[in-house]
């Protein structure tokens, strides 16, 4: 498990950091969003040991990270530009990882490759910078760390490149010990593949959830009711989050298992009533509309 | 994976990394030495007349020997280069980002790359240096010799890389960019040289007591102080060898060996100054100048302070010691340093004037500074120690029988300092008598741009008689302390303290060579000779030249201050003295320029007991010139004619040759020449060397005496 204990990081004048506490369990794909300046890159190269943090503790399986090789054993970080030796070659740059980590698999290496279709001889220096991700992170799994920590690792790659890695995150993560952090600026890229989510903002964390349990725990009923008082009626009974009304139709968004809000609304006879899926960018507005932040204006 | 493991698998992946570094040095030794040495054994075979020494001498001692000063220059360079290429990873966030987060601890990797460079120096030296003895075995001139020589060459050239490399590793891991880290290098490569120079040119300009006596050793906390020094060292160790047929300059690396501790404590320091660096280094301090924030107050004191002193001190140069020069110099370049390094600092023109405080304490400190050296607030020029404090105390009185002065190892030096080095009074109350008067006078020879008129010059030097006195402090704590006073004969009393230092016998025995010497080195040849005649005497018994130089230590010691003022030396004393034989077998003992030199010293009339032994020897100094058999004497000079404006004008030189007896009687009475006359007190006065000389033939040229030229010459050359 990654903890980060009321960690602080100064840049100068500037606090990229403020007093950050995160558990990140293993198994779980760790979701870090915010906007650019958010501290996310800082707080990802803390966790990698790369800067230490002015205050707070950050451990590793309970290791401190910094300067512990032990602990950096189980850690691959991908920065968001990705050093590659000069002029070397994809093979080069499995040798150059091999010698730092013990469990690096090479054969899995040039297997992934070639899956990627990327040329293990060809100068890293030619390629595009969706194949510098794609290498990043076939380099990332190989090394065979507990621990992956992506900057905007996500960012660059097409469409079906982004699913066939998010489809390896899926396989390590069956697989074996494996729990990827992932930064990004865009909520939307992590949705489908995030279990919890922490929101970074202005060098804080406003929050840090369970996905699952946050799609558990708000839900958006479609209804038309045959008069308006039962409707006034139902958004007293419910835990309201938000109510819209499009024509005849209300939408409903409120806390509570879906079973709970059903039988609350089938309790009013309604014309037609349906649970909507929430998007985890809908869930987020809501969320932190209730702590008090437009998140529209922190992310989107 | 073990760490063993994995530190020889970083050295491996560095070498990777930048293989152009070793193959750079490679390619520029090979053309250095593997080329150079085929080119030059071609040039021997062809041209071997031209030359005093084989092929096999050469190998040794001019190829493995004098040129490493080549090596050095080129050792010191690729340091540099192989210290930036390794560690220049630390100015980019990047790479800072890829290494930082690798399980390696930064000591594993600071020592894998510190190696690695030493490696990629050492590996295509060393590779080059055993290409040349195989050339050297291909050519049949490969000897032990050669090899001993080639091991030093490569030992004290991987010295002097190890120390400049520790040096600019010191200066990548300080800072977080590339240009910055080559200035920071060359700032701590020869900070300590600057330092000296800064501190030695205020002393000399604003402290006129101020003398530098002996070999000035610059500070050497800077590793170009330390080279400089070894360079110097390369030079002494080149020694003249001569056998039967050959001569050439055997190199002795044993001379240099005084520097191998002190290279290797240097090396270590800057060493670990660079390894503490780098580990408390922040990994944010990439592209950064300076790595740590608070260094940089501390830098910027340190380097703007002198820098203004120093461009201060040109200004003063160059405009001929004005002190308002100076002080403009000292403060256009604390403006402009503080500035550019604030601007270097954050990379932004806009921050020139942040951190106005620390701008004001630099301009407190510096101002500190030239209040010191301007008003001599720590009393420098009025020092004089309490008799309490003193245990002897050196003395040289410049101009007064100057010698030639050699060390102990065959060097010359000037009088000044072998008289420092030998003289030391004690318990001679007129010296420090002599000090304290001097020091409280704080007299200043003054020359004519001094005065408005050229009269006003005139009529102040004829009431001075200026000469210069060192004087060397000896504490009781083992340190000397050198001042030097200006002091003014006309002046009766400091007359009087003068000639009773110099009637103290420990004075005149310490400023003269002669009765220092090893009697056994004194050469049996020894000339006598007067301003006509000389003879050569062979004094081959050492009792007889004993003999001689007691009856000339005996008349010596009587003779006073006034002595030499007013009386012109009648003849000279020649002696020859030989340094230990070099011809001949071993490359042992050295000489520096020749195996023997001549000491000659002046005979006084005064000097009856040398007078007399040397007549009792054949040589009367009281001889005259013998008249008959003098055919003429030309008197060569100018005459002056005042012309219409008042100014004199000098017509071109001509010749009178007198041939009358008498005239030629009375010309010689008038004569000195510069081998007699260089010993009075004050050559000048004595001299009427502006208008006219004498030629003898067959004898020597002259120069009349002051107010004693005949009437008849004086009319001639009007």
């Amino acid at each position: 498990m990654i903890t980060a204990s009321n960690i602080s990081k100064s840049f100068g004048s500037i606090e990229a950091v403020k007093d950050i506490s995160v558990n990140i369990k293993n198994g779980e794909v760790f979701g870090l969003i915010g906007t650019n300046g958010a501290g996310k890159s800082t707080f990802l190269r803390m966790l990698s040991g790369v800067l230490k943090p002015d205050s707070g503790a950050i451990t590793i399986d309970d290791k401190p990270v910094y300067e512990n090789p032990a602990a950096k054993s189980e850690v691959f970080y991908i920065s968001d530009d990705q050093y590659f030796l000069p002029n070397a070659t994809p093979a080069d740059m499995a040798k150059f990882y091999g010698d730092y980590y013990a469990g690096f698999d090479m054969a899995r290496f040039y297997d992934m490759l070639a899956k990627f279709s990327l040329d293990k001889r060809r100068k890293i220096n030619t390629f595009s910078k969706g194949m510098k991700k794609q290498l990043s992170v076939i380099l990332g799994i190989c090394a065979n760390t507990k621990y992956m920590l992506c900057d905007e690792t996500f960012d660059g790659l097409d469409p079906v490149m982004r699913q066939a890695v998010k489809s390896i995150f899926a396989g390590e993560l069956t697989s074996r010990d494996f729990t990827p952090v992932i930064a990004s600026h865009n909520l939307r890229e992590l949705e489908d593949i995030c279990d919890c989510v922490g929101i970074l903002h202005q060098g804080g964390v406003l929050m840090q959830k369970d996905l699952e349990e946050m799609k558990l725990n708000i839900h958006t009923v479609q209804c038309v009711f045959k008069n308006s008082e039962d409707e006034k009626s139902l958004l007293q009974l419910l835990n309201t989050v938000k109510s819209e009304k499009r024509g005849s139709l209300s939408l409903i968004t409120a806390r509570g298992r879906k079973e709970e809000i059903m039988q609350k609304v089938n309790f009013f006879e309604p014309v037609f009533a349906e649970i909507l899926p929430l998007s985890l960018e809908e869930i987020f507005i809501s969320e932190t509309e209730v702590v008090g932040y437009d998140i529209k204006k922190l992310i989107f | 994976m073990t760490s063993k493991n994995l530190f020889f698998k970083l050295i491996k992946q560095d070498w990777k990394k930048r293989i152009w570094c070793p193959i750079i040095i490679f390619i520029v030794y090979f053309i250095a030495m593997d080329v150079s040495l085929l080119m030059r054994l071609d040039a021997m075979r062809q041209y071997s007349d031209r030359y005093s020494y084989t092929p096999a001498i050469f190998l040794e001692h001019y190829f493995f020997g004098s040129s490493i000063e080549g090596a050095i220059v080129g050792g010191c360079l690729t340091a540099i280069l192989c210290a930036v290429s390794g560690f220049c990873w630390l100015h980019s966030r990047t790479q800072v980002d890829a290494y930082n987060s690798m399980p390696v601890k930064r000591t594993v990797m600071f020592a894998s790359k510190f190696l690695s460079g030493i490696l990629q120096f050492l590996a295509p030296f060393a590779l080059n240096i055993a290409i040349c003895l195989l050339i050297g075995a291909a050519n049949g001139i490969f000897t032990v010799q050669a090899l001993a020589n080639a091991v030093c060459y490569a030992f004290y050239t991987l010295l002097c890389f190890l120390t400049v490399y520790s040096v600019a590793v010191m200066a990548v891991s300080l800072t977080g960019n590339i240009i910055i880290s080559l200035i920071a290098a060359g700032v701590l490569l020869s900070y300590s040289v600057i330092i000296f120079i800064i501190k030695e040119s205020l002393f000399n300009e604003f402290f006129m007591t101020c003398i530098l006596i002996g070999e000035q050793k610059v500070y050497s906390f800077s590793p170009i102080g330390l080279i400089a020094q070894l360079m110097d060292a390369v030079n002494g160790a080149r020694t003249s060898y001569r056998a039967a047929e050959i001569s050439y300059r055997v190199f002795n690396y044993g001379t240099l060996g005084g520097f191998v501790l002190p290279f290797i404590l240097q090396a270590a320091v800057y060493a670990a100054l660079g390894f503490a660096l780098y580990v408390k280094r922040p990994s944010e301090a990439a592209g950064r100048a300076i790595a740590f924030r608070r260094a940089e107050p501390v830098i910027k004191t340190l380097i703007v302070i002198p820098a203004s002193l120093l461009i201060g001190l040109c200004f003063m140069e160059i405009i001929e010691g004005s002190f308002g020069w100076f002080v403009f110099g000292t403060v256009l370049c604390f403006v402009i340093m503080s500035a550019v390094m604030e601007i270097i600092f954050r990379f932004d023109i806009r921050a020139a004037f942040n951190n106005k405080k620390h701008m004001l304490f630099n301009a407190a400190c510096t101002a500190l500074i030239i209040i010191i050296f301007r008003y001599d607030v720590l009393g420098y020029d009025t020092y004089v120690p309490l008799d309490t404090q003193l245990e002897g105390c050196a003395v040289s009185i410049d101009g007064l029988l100057d010698y030639d002065c050699r060390n102990e190892d065959g060097r010359y030096t000037s009088a000044r300092e072998y008289r420092l080095k030998n003289v030391d009074l004690k318990n001679n109350a007129a010296v420090m008598e002599l000090a304290r008067k001097a020091a409280a006078q704080k007299l200043q020879v003054k020359d004519s741009s001094d005065f408005e008129t050229y009269e006003m010059y005139e009529e102040y030097a004829r009431e001075r008689e200026f000469h210069s006195i060192v004087l060397g402090y000896k504490l009781a704590r083992g340190k000397t302390i050198y001042r030097q006073y200006i002091i003014d004969l006309n002046d009766d009393d400091t007359h009087r303290l003068l000639s009773e230092v110099f009637a103290d016998e420990d004075y005149k025995l310490g400023i003269t060579p002669i009765f220092n010497e090893d009697i056994s080195k004194v050469a049996g040849e020894t000339y006598l000779s007067n301003l006509f005649y000389n003879v050569e005497l062979d004094l081959g018994e050492e009792e007889k030249r004993r003999q001689l130089i007691e009856a000339y230590r005996q008349d010596y010691m009587q003779l006073t201050l006034d002595d030499i003022m007013n009386t012109m030396p009648i003849g000279r004393l020649d002696f020859g003295i030989s340094e230990e034989n070099l011809a001949g077998a071993e490359y042992s003992r050295l000489s520096y320029y020749t195996d023997e030199y001549r000491q000659n010293y002046p005979v006084y009339p005064q000097f009856t007991n040398t007078i007399s032994l040397a007549k009792s020897y054949g040589f009367d100094y009281n001889k005259e010139l013998d008249v008959e058999n003098v055919e003429y004497i030309e008197v060569s000079g100018y005459k002056y004619t005042t012309q219409g404006d008042g100014a004199d004008a000098q017509t071109d030189s001509f010749t009178i040759a007198y041939t009358d007896k008498e005239q030629i009687r009375q010309i010689s009475e008038a004569l000195t020449d510069s081998s007699l006359a260089h010993w009075s007190y004050d050559y000048n006065s004595y001299i009427y060397n502006d208008k006219c000389s004498a030629v003898i033939p067959n004898y020597n040229s002259y120069y009349f005496i002051k107010d004693e030229t005949p009437e008849f010459v004086m009319e001639d050359f009007k």
